[in-house]
């Protein structure tokens, strides 16, 4: 499994990819969309897991552009607000059980990895 | 029509909202970096309770991470209290640049996701005036600017006093409009620069604020 982590704080998806590693999931990180995307054209990932507020271009934005590439690529969204239009832009994205927030539990994050793996799989 | 104090309670209370959302943005983000590098402390000692080895350069990333991340969630926190004590008193006492800077810092989320820089010149003039007031104001046109700029671009704020009043000139040195004058002031920008007395003079890739250097 191949996942894709895209956020603009370098130090949060840096170490979040190292804790995936930790816990045998592959993952690489973006600080960008623009990046994100660059490496989607390279590489096939199965599942992203996208911030929601970045510059330039939003989460919800990358999503749209990295289906055109990979149409059964599955997201995971992030978010650091909480407030509940962000979470019912994401949820209606992705559906409310594939939406964090910001601190993320790590075992949540690995089973919403898991659980969207299985769906795509299924 | 409102009563200008009304007028000027709701301007406050926008900023303040504005200002606590992306405070409490960048303390999630905070919160979020020091969360990854405790627990990923804590997968390194419980792989070292089951015999593994622990490298050290990784301990002393994850611990110099957060400690990085403690100094800037204390710089994010110290301006928020700064710009929350400004309402202790109706008239205060400021170096203007320095307002004038506190305001950029509190903007700096908004500048980043335009991924634009703003600057401002140090400045030794003085004001004596509603500061809150005047923050609020400072910081409306910055989010304004920041909207009506293209992406990448910048700002230069320098700070005068120029007799019994000081000017406070932004550009942009591509000459780019920083106001939409149909859109900015509105009513509550309207209110603050009454309530200041703030001159505004806006040409493409200027705009120059000039208001009393003691307002009493």
């Amino acid at each position: 499994m191949k996942v894709l982590l895209v956020d603009d704080e370098e130090e949060l998806v840096v170490t979040l990819a190292e804790r995936l590693s930790i816990r045998d999931i592959d993952a690489d990180w973006a600080l960008s969309g623009e990046d994100a995307l660059r490496m989607a054209a390279d590489k096939r990932y199965d599942l992203a897991v996208l911030d929601m507020k970045m510059p330039k271009m939003n989460g919800l934005q990358l999503k749209v552009e990295l289906q055109k590439q990979w149409p059964a690529m599955r997201f995971i969204f992030l978010t650091g607000h909480g407030s509940e239009e962000d979470f019912e832009a994401g949820a209606s994205e992705a559906g409310d059980e594939y939406y964090l927030i910001k601190p993320v539990n790590i075992q949540e994050l690995v089973a919403k990895i898991h659980a969207s793996f299985d769906a795509g799989e299924a | 029509m409102e009563p200008l104090n009304d007028t000027l309670d709701a301007a406050c209370l926008q900023v303040f909202g504005k200002i606590s959302a992306a405070v409490s943005h960048d303390l999630k983000n905070v919160l979020a970096i020091v969360n990854e590098n405790a627990g990923l402390l804590d997968d390194l000692a419980l792989r070292a309770a089951k015999g593994g080895e622990i490298p050290l350069d990784r301990l002393n990333v994850a611990t110099s991470r957060m400690l990085k991340q403690v100094k800037r969630g204390d710089a994010v926190l110290k301006n928020l209290n700064r710009f929350a004590h400004t309402t202790d008193a109706p008239l205060l006492q400021g170096n203007v640049a320095e307002t004038v800077a506190l305001m950029v810092d509190l903007a700096g989320r908004q500048a980043a996701m335009r991924e634009t820089v703003l600057t401002v010149a140090p400045d030794a003039a003085m004001i004596s005036t509603c500061l809150v007031y005047l923050e609020s104001f400072v910081y409306l046109l910055l989010r304004h600017a920041l909207e009506v700029l293209p992406r990448k671009e910048s700002v230069e704020i320098a700070v005068a006093a120029e007799g019994e009043t000081v000017c406070i000139r932004l550009v942009n040195p591509a000459g780019l409009p920083l106001i939409q004058d149909d859109v900015f002031p509105g009513a509550q920008e309207k209110a603050l620069m009454e309530r200041l007395k703030i001159d505004l003079q806006a040409l493409p890739g200027t705009v120059a604020l000039r208001l009393p250097a003691s307002l009493a």
